[in-house]
C-alpha cells in the first residue's frame, strides 16, 4: 500500500516538473511582454533599458487628439464590420448548402474551401491584387476593394465554424418542427439560426479582429494610402519612425476598444451548450 | 515510421544549428536598386567575400533599424542621416589612409565639392561629411514629367504638384521628400529650421495637395514611369530621373525655381562592423572602372571627378541628360541637416497627413466616425446595464 | 440522411463563390509561365521562371543554407514546432493534475496570444526584445514563433489528455512502471493524434507567419518567406509566381491525398 502511495506522489511531482518549461515560456514570452508594452506606452520614446525612468501621457494624448488617427481606428472598425457582414452573407448560405450534400462531397467542399488557407496570405493578396488590376482597376484604393480583399482572405474563417455547428444540429429537431406544422422558412429562422448562433459568433470573432488590425491588405490593395488603417499607423510608427512607445500606446487603445467589442459579442452567446457535444475548453 | 520522422527532425535541427561559414560576409544596407549587382558579384568573385544586401526605402527606416540593434558592415544613407548617426555615435570616423582608390582632396567632382564645403563651412552648424563618409552618389530632387501629356506652361514651381485635377500626380513617400517641396512652395526661409507658421503652412499645402487621386510611392516609380507612364508628374530624385529618361524618352526633368534639396549619399561604417570588409568594398566601388560602371547602370551622379566629367562630355553616357546629371546648385538649394525635433515632428505629421488623405478637410471627425464611437459606447453601456439588471433578477 | 437535390440557385451560388476563391490562384499559376517579366502582360510560355527560382541566391542558397530564405523559414518552422509541441504536450499532461483554480488561470492566460490580434502580440514581443537588448535576427524570430505556437499546442492536446481514462495510467504504476516510463509508453501513445494535430497547427502558423516575424526580425536581413514577399511587393517578380505555383502543387497534392484517404474512410464506414 505504501509503495503505491509513494509512486503516486512521485507521479505528481514529475508531472508538476513537466509544466515548468511551459510556464517559463508563458511568463517570459506572453505575460511580461504585455506588461512591458503597457509600461513602455507611458515612457518617452528613444529610451533604453527596462526600467521606467519617466511617466508621460503624451503618446495617448497625441493619438487621441489627432482626429486623423482616431478616424483611422474607426474606419478600421467599419471596414471590419463590412467584412464581417459580407463573410456572413456569403459564408452562412455556403455552410448551409454544404450540410445538405452527400457526405463525401461535403468533405471535398470543405477541403476546397480550406485549401487556400495553406497558401501564404501575401501570395493570395497579391494574386487578388493582380486580378483586380486586370478586370476592375477602379477598386484599387477604395473602401470596397479593401473589404473585398479581407473577405477573400477571411471567408474560410466564417464558413468553418458555422458549418461545424450546423452539421451538429440533430435532424430530429428539424423533423419535429416540420411535424408541428412549421414551414421551411419558419424552421430556418426559428430553429436553425438560433442553434447555429454560437458558430456564427465564433466566426464573427475570427473575422472581425484580424480584419480590423490588418496591415497587409491595405498596403497591397490601397497603395496610395487612401485607406489608412490602424495597423498601418502602428507599422509605420515602428518600422519607419522607431516610435515604439507611441505604437505601444496606440496598440493599447486598440486593445481596449477591441476587448469591449469582444466582451459584448461573447455576452450575446446565450445558446452555448445546447448541442451537447460542445465542451467548454476555455 | 515514427523513428524515421524523429530522425529527420533531428537531422534538420542539427543541420540548421551548424553554421556553414564559408568565408566572410559583408552586410550591405543600401537603397533599393542603387547598385549594379554585376559589380557586387564581381567583388565576390575577386575577393571571396560574400555580400549580403539588405534594402531600405527611406533614411528614416535605415536609422530606425540601425538604432534598433541591427548590425551592418556598410550602410549608404543620406547627408542628414549621416549627421544623425555620427552624433548618436553609431558610425565610426573614416580612416582615409585605408581608402586607396579615391582621394578626398583631389578626386571629388566640383559640384559635390561645393556642397560638402558649404556644409563644412556653415557658420552656425558645421559638419564635415567627409569625416564620416565616403561619397557614393549625389544629386538633387525635382519633378519628372511626361512631355506628351503635360503642358510646359503648367510647370510652375513646386505648386505644379497641386494640379491633381488635371494630371496624375505622385509624391514620394517619405516625410522629408514630402515636406521639402511643401516648405519651398510656401516660401519657408530654410527647410532646416522652419518657424511654426512656416511648418503649418507646409502642412496645409500638403493636405491640400494630397487628394484622393494623388499617389504616394517609393520604388514603384521604376516600373510606373516606363512607357506608358502611369503618372504625368512625379517627385523624383535626379538619378532616378536619369535612369527613367533613358528608358522612356517621353520624360523630362524639371527643377523648380524656388529651390530644392541637394544631397549626397555616402558609405558609412557602423560601430561594430567588420572594417576590413567594409574598406575592401569601398575601395573596390570607388575605383575608376567600377565607379564608371556603377554610375552608368544606376544613373546617379558619381562623386569621382574624372568619371563625372567624362559622363557629361561629348560621347559620355549622360551628355543628353546634363540638366539632371550635372546637378546645378542654385542659391535656393539646400542640404538637409540633422534636427531631431524637426524630424520627429515631420515624421508624425506625415503619417497624420496620409491618414487624412482622401477625407474632406472640414469634416473633422466625420459622421461615420462619430457613429462608430457612439455605437461602441452604446454597446459597452448596454452590456454593462444588462449585466447589472440580470444580476438583480437572479437575486430576486 | 435525406439526400436533398440541389437546385439551380444553389449551384450558381457555389460556382460564383468558388470562382471568386480560385480565380486569383489560377492566375498565379498561369503567370508563372510568363515569358515577359510582367504580371499583367502575357507574352509567351516558358519554364524560365522556375529555373530562375531555384537558382535565386536569396531564396535558395544551396551552398550556404543559412543564407537561404526558404531553408531558414523551414528550419524555424521545424524548430519552433518541435519546441512548442514538446513544451505544450508536457504542460497539457501536467495540467490534468493541477488544482482547478490554477488550471483556470493558466488556461485564461494561455488564451491571450490566441485571441489577441497578431499585431498586438508583435508589438509586445518587440518591446520585450528591445528591453532585453536582444538584436533582431533569426533568433528573435524563433523565440517569437515558440511564443505564439505553444498556446495552440496546449489547447489542442489538453482536451485529449483530459479525456483519457486515468485508470490506465494508474494500472501502469501498479504494474511497477516508473513515472517516466508511464509517460512515454502509456500516456503519449494515447494522445498521439492530438500531438500531431497540435504540431501541424504550430508548423503552419510558423511557416506562413508574417506580422510577428516582420516586427521582430524585420530589417535585420533575416527574412522568412512572408517578409521576402512583402518587401518585394513593389517590384513585380514572376519568380514569386513560380514559387507560389510550386506551393500550390504541393498543397494540391496534399488535398488530393486527403481526399482519397477520407474517401477510403467513408467507404469503410458505409
Amino acid at each position: 500500500m505504501q509503495d503505491l502511495m509513494q509512486v503516486a506522489k512521485k507521479k505528481r511531482k514529475l508531472e508538476h516538473y513537466l509544466s515548468i518549461p511551459y510556464y517559463l515560456v508563458l511568463i517570459i514570452l506572453v505575460v511580461i511582454p504585455i506588461f512591458l508594452m503597457v509600461v513602455s506606452s507611458f515612457q518617452y520614446d528613444n529610451q533604453s533599458g527596462i526600467f521606467p525612468i519617466s511617466f508621460t501621457l503624451n503618446h495617448y494624448m497625441d493619438f487621441l487628439k489627432a482626429t486623423a488617427f482616431v478616424r483611422a481606428m474607426t474606419s478600421s472598425l467599419w471596414i471590419a464590420l463590412a467584412t464581417t457582414v459580407a463573410t456572413l452573407l456569403i459564408g452562412y448560405p455556403l455552410a448551409y448548402f454544404i450540410t445538405h450534400m452527400k457526405a463525401r462531397t461535403q468533405v471535398t467542399m470543405l477541403l476546397l474551401i480550406n485549401a487556400p488557407m495553406w497558401i501564404n496570405m501575401l501570395l493570395r493578396v497579391r494574386a487578388l491584387e493582380q486580378i483586380i488590376r486586370m478586370f476592375t482597376p477602379f477598386l484599387i484604393d477604395s473602401f470596397a476593394g479593401v473589404v473585398i480583399g479581407l473577405v477573400y482572405i477571411y471567408l474560410p474563417f466564417m464558413v468553418l465554424p458555422i458549418y461545424a455547428v450546423l452539421s451538429k444540429i440533430d435532424p430530429n429537431l428539424l423533423e419535429s418542427a416540420a411535424d408541428l406544422g412549421a414551414s421551411k422558412t419558419k424552421t430556418l429562422f426559428k430553429v436553425i439560426v438560433p442553434l447555429s448562433l454560437s458558430g456564427v459568433l465564433s466566426g464573427i470573432l475570427m473575422v472581425f479582429l484580424p480584419a480590423a488590425t490588418t496591415i497587409i491588405i491595405p498596403q497591397y490593395l490601397a497603395p496610395s494610402q487612401n485607406i489608412y488603417m490602424i495597423g498601418t499607423l502602428i507599422e509605420k510608427s515602428i518600422i519607419n519612425n522607431g516610435r515604439i512607445s507611441y505604437a505601444s500606446a496606440v496598440a493599447i487603445v486598440l486593445s481596449v476598444v477591441i476587448l469591449g467589442i469582444v466582451y459584448y459579442i461573447k455576452k450575446l452567446d446565450k445558446y452555448k451548450g445546447v448541442n451537447s457535444n460542445e465542451k467548454e475548453v476555455y | 515510421m515514427k523513428k524515421g520522422l524523429f530522425l529527420v527532425l533531428l537531422f534538420a535541427l542539427i543541420f540548421g544549428l551548424a553554421s556553414c561559414d564559408q568565408g566572410e560576409t559583408l552586410r550591405l544596407y543600401n537603397w533599393g536598386e542603387y547598385i549594379d549587382d554585376a559589380l557586387v558579384e564581381a567583388f565576390e568573385e575577386e575577393t571571396g567575400i560574400r555580400v549580403k544586401q539588405i534594402a531600405f526605402d527611406s533614411n528614416e527606416v535605415a536609422i530606425t533599424q540601425i538604432k534598433g540593434g541591427n548590425q551592418y558592415d556598410l550602410v549608404i544613407p543620406s547627408d542628414y542621416a549621416i549627421e544623425q548617426l555620427a552624433l548618436d555615435e553609431l558610425i565610426i570616423e573614416i580612416n582615409w589612409s585605408k581608402v586607396t582608390t579615391f582621394n578626398k582632396d583631389t578626386d571629388v567632382a566640383d559640384g559635390l565639392k561645393s556642397i560638402l564645403d558649404d556644409v563644412k563651412n556653415d557658420a552656425e552648424d558645421s559638419f564635415d561629411l567627409l569625416k564620416y563618409s565616403v561619397p557614393y552618389f549625389w544629386g538633387n530632387v525635382g519633378i519628372l514629367y511626361n512631355t506628351e501629356t503635360v503642358d510646359q506652361a503648367d510647370l510652375d514651381g513646386w505648386d505644379t504638384l497641386l494640379l491633381s485635377d488635371t494630371y496624375n500626380i505622385a509624391f514620394y513617400n517619405s516625410s522629408r521628400d514630402a515636406f521639402m517641396p511643401a516648405l519651398k512652395a510656401t516660401q519657408a526661409s530654410t527647410i532646416n529650421h522652419p518657424t511654426v507658421q512656416e511648418f503649418n503652412a507646409a502642412v496645409s499645402w500638403l493636405s491640400t495637395g494630397l487628394t484622393a487621386d494623388v499617389s504616394v510611392i517609393t520604388d514603384e516609380i521604376f516600373d510606373a514611369m516606363l512607357d506608358p507612364a502611369r503618372y504625368d508628374i512625379a517627385v523624383s530624385y535626379s538619378g532616378d530621373a536619369n535612369y527613367l529618361m533613358s528608358e522612356n524618352d517621353k520624360l523630362d526633368f524639371y527643377v523648380p525655381e524656388e529651390g530644392t534639396n541637394v544631397w549626397v549619399d555616402g558609405f558609412v561604417i557602423p560601430v561594430g562592423a567588420n572594417e576590413d570588409l567594409s574598406y575592401a568594398f569601398i575601395n573596390f566601388m570607388m575605383d575608376y572602372d567600377q565607379a564608371k560602371q556603377n554610375t552608368e547602370y544606376v544613373g546617379y551622379s558619381t562623386p569621382r571627378k574624372d568619371v563625372f566629367e567624362e559622363m557629361i562630355a561629348p560621347g559620355g553616357s549622360f551628355v543628353d541628360y546634363q540638366s539632371s546629371y550635372d546637378v546645378r546648385i542654385n542659391d535656393n538649394d539646400e542640404v538637409y541637416r540633422y534636427n531631431e525635433n524637426l524630424k520627429q515632428q515631420m515624421d508624425a505629421k506625415w503619417q497624420e497627413i496620409l491618414a487624412n488623405k482622401g477625407f474632406d478637410q472640414d469634416e473633422g471627425l466625420g459622421t461615420s466616425t462619430l457613429i462608430a464611437i457612439i455605437g461602441v459606447g452604446l454597446l459597452v453601456v448596454t452590456s454593462a446595464v444588462l449585466g447589472v439588471i440580470k444580476k438583480k433578477k437572479n437575486q430576486i | 440522411m435525406k439526400k436533398k437535390s440541389i437546385n439551380l440557385y444553389q449551384i450558381t451560388f457555389l460556382i460564383l463563390v468558388f470562382l471568386f476563391i480560385y480565380a486569383p490562384i489560377i492566375s498565379i499559376a498561369i503567370f508563372s509561365f510568363n515569358e515577359a517579366n510582367s504580371l499583367t502582360r502575357w507574352s509567351g510560355f516558358t519554364f524560365d521562371r522556375y529555373i530562375e527560382l531555384f537558382t535565386d541566391r536569396e531564396l535558395f542558397n544551396w551552398s550556404n543554407p543559412r543564407e537561404s530564405i526558404v531553408f531558414m523559414t523551414l528550419w524555424i518552422a521545424v524548430a519552433s514546432t518541435f519546441v512548442s509541441t514538446v513544451i505544450g504536450t508536457l504542460a497539457a499532461i501536467a495540467l490534468t493534475q493541477t488544482k482547478k483554480i490554477f488550471r483556470d488561470i493558466t488556461m485564461t492566460v494561455n488564451n491571450i496570444p490566441i485571441v489577441s490580434p497578431e499585431i498586438i502580440t508583435a508589438v509586445s514581443l518587440l518591446v520585450l526584445f528591445g528591453a532585453m537588448q536582444i538584436a533582431p535576427s533569426y533568433n528573435t524570430m524563433l523565440l517569437a514563433h515558440i511564443a505564439f505556437s505553444t498556446p495552440y499546442v496546449l489547447i489542442t492536446v489538453y482536451p485529449k489528455v483530459k479525456s483519457l481514462d486515468p485508470n490506465i495510467a494508474d494500472a501502469a504504476y501498479d504494474l511497477g512502471a516508473s513515472p517516466l516510463k508511464a509517460l512515454i509508453k502509456v500516456i503519449l501513445p494515447q494522445i498521439k493524434v492530438a500531438i500531431i494535430a497540435g504540431a501541424a497547427i504550430a508548423f503552419t502558423m510558423s511557416f506562413d507567419d508574417f506580422i510577428i516575424s516582420y516586427f521582430v526580425a524585420g530589417s535585420s536581413g533575416d527574412k522568412n518567406i512572408s517578409i521576402y514577399l512583402y518587401t518585394n511587393r513593389l517590384s513585380p517578380k514572376p519568380i514569386i509566381n513560380a514559387f507560389s505555383t510550386i506551393i500550390l502543387v504541393i498543397i494540391g497534392g496534399k488535398i488530393t491525398y486527403d481526399y482519397f484517404k477520407s474517401g477510403k474512410k467513408m467507404e469503410e464506414l458505409e
